[in-house]
């Protein structure tokens, strides 16, 4: 189980999926993770937005993937440290189930 | 023949929207413009909406008929894409013109942006520059994103709006890319007066209340896995090493009979490519990528970008899963409406759903209508459909179905 603060190598990669396909996001992530020396199975947030920092160098759809990637993650770094805290997250206005 | 939902009449005969009131309105033939505007205003005293989504076959001109609605409704946010099919909930054709009007307490922005096949974020920013007014008495918000399928910008556009539009509160996209009635050559969307090729147009509705937004798809991977191995941008030169074309005309081949694709014109083959467009794999489920055109050196262009090293698998898919598809898309944008009953809903739909279902489209459309509790329901065939929510991690899909319900 990932730790707080943690992102799994694979879960790092589906934030490209979407976009890349699963072969092509963990291709992107895995280079970017080794590149800078990171080779484990678990990252820090810290160490998951320098890796979607430097595929985010890239040209095209696979930098701007890294690009929207790198937002979503600090959405939820946000989220997660609020909740840590004691603060608790209104549901999404936009998600409300009827 | 027009749709209406939700609307009441003063003493005085004034039609007044008690909360939120959507018409539609499907139109063909040489005075369609003028037959449009006399469904969405059959007394010719209905107040002004506070926009207008419409949407027209290639035979007509987009930029009259977006001026002549904001002649009709100078007030009014007017948005439109041409197109490859049209429908409301009542009727689906084509060379026609439909259009979706609404009522109510909402706020509206819109802005148009060029260049989107060349500059795809200069385009995004110049969107955000023109959209940036907060309505805090008005917290739900969702984008409506129309853009030149030509450009091959789809899935870059919308992630671009997703990350650039949303730093401030996380936003919620739908929407389509343009079509011309199949001819693969020109498309177009426009706002206000005016419309482009190579333009991006994007459609803030602020509302009291929450929006529902369903996408689903009826399709499932059937080939082997294919490698994407040279392409730029939205052209795939190589799948597997070889000519792209080669490696999907011979896949093809095994999933159909009897069809001799290197003897097809552009016009026959295009169906083809949307009945049996390629998929990338995400998580356990598939995201749709259809092919739009082949190349005289075997290259294959796609609405969006495919990256080298991508996988892709052919797809297939059949009338049942199309049909419980648009059913699908329909609930689950209900879902989220925060207990409130529809008034109606903006669809997206692609145009190969029309491909595969032909003469069987307007049941989809009708389900989608009756699952929403029969509102009126307008839209487009679409060559790419654009659904993101705030926890989506990509948002532009083919093959798909995309429904903007409105409470």
């Amino acid at each position: 189980m990932a730790h707080p603060g943690t992102l799994g190598h694979a879960e790092l990669a589906q934030f490209l999926e979407g976009a890349l396909g699963a072969e092509r996001a963990e291709i992107a992530v895995t280079a970017a993770a080794e590149g800078l020396g990171y080779r484990g199975a678990q990252h820090t947030t810290a160490a998951a937005l320098e890796i979607l920092g430097v595929i985010a160098e890239q040209d095209g759809l696979v930098g701007i993937s890294a690009r929207f990637a790198r937002s979503r993650v600090m959405s939820r770094m946000a989220t997660q440290s609020l909740e840590r805290h004691g603060v608790v997250m209104p549901a999404d206005p936009d998600r409300e189930a009827g | 023949m027009g749709q209406v939902q939700g609307d009441t009449r003063l003493a005085d005969g004034c039609l007044v929207p008690p909360s939120t009131a959507i018409r539609t309105a499907l139109a063909r033939g040489p005075s369609a413009i003028t037959d449009l505007l006399s469904q969405l205003n059959p007394a010719g005293d209905a107040q002004a909406p506070v926009m207008i989504s419409v949407f027209a076959s290639a035979v007509f001109s987009l930029q009259e008929v977006l001026a002549s609605l904001q002649e009709a409704w100078p007030t009014t946010t007017v948005i439109g894409a041409s197109s490859s099919g049209e429908f409301t909930a009542a009727e689906e054709t084509g060379q026609a013109i439909s259009a979706w009007a609404v009522w109510g307490d909402f706020e509206v922005q819109a802005a148009i942006a060029s260049n989107l096949k060349e500059a795809p974020e200069q385009a995004v920013i110049e969107l955000g520059e023109a959209l940036s007014e907060p309505f805090p008495d008005h917290p739900h918000r969702v984008g409506i994103l129309l853009l030149d399928t030509m450009s091959g910008r789809g899935e870059e556009a919308t992630l671009l709006a997703a990350t650039l539009l949303g730093q401030d509160a996380p936003v919620r996209l739908v929407g389509g890319a343009a079509g011309d009635d199949l001819e693969m050559k020109h498309t177009w969307v426009g706002v206000g007066g005016e419309a482009r090729e190579d333009a991006v147009v994007l459609a803030f509705l602020h509302g009291r209340e929450p929006f529902g937004i369903g996408v689903q798809h009826g399709h499932q991977a059937e080939s082997r896995p294919l490698s994407v191995t040279r392409a730029s941008g939205n052209v795939v030169h190589e799948l597997d090493g070889r000519p792209a074309w080669d490696v999907w005309r011979e896949e093809v081949t095994g999933l159909t009979s009897g069809v001799d694709f290197d003897a097809l014109s552009p016009e026959e083959l295009t169906p083809f490519f949307f009945t049996h467009a390629a998929s990338l794999t995400s998580g356990a489920a598939i995201k749709v990528r259809s092919p739009l055109q082949r190349h005289a050196d075997g290259s294959l262009s796609f609405a969006c970008g495919l990256p080298e090293g991508a996988v892709i698998r052919l797809t297939t898919s059949d009338v049942a899963q199309q049909l419980a598809s648009a059913r699908g898309a329909a609930e689950q944008a209900r879902e989220q409406l925060g207990g409130r009953e529809p008034a109606g809903a903006l669809v997206f739909d692609c145009i190969c759903r029309k491909l595969i279902l032909q003469d069987r489209f307007g049941d989809a459309i009708e389900a989608i209508s009756e699952a929403l509790g029969g509102v009126p329901v307008a839209g487009f065939e679409t060559y790419g459909e654009i659904a993101l929510d705030v926890s989506d991690l990509s948002g532009f899909h083919n093959s798909t179905t995309v429904v903007l319900a409105v409470g």
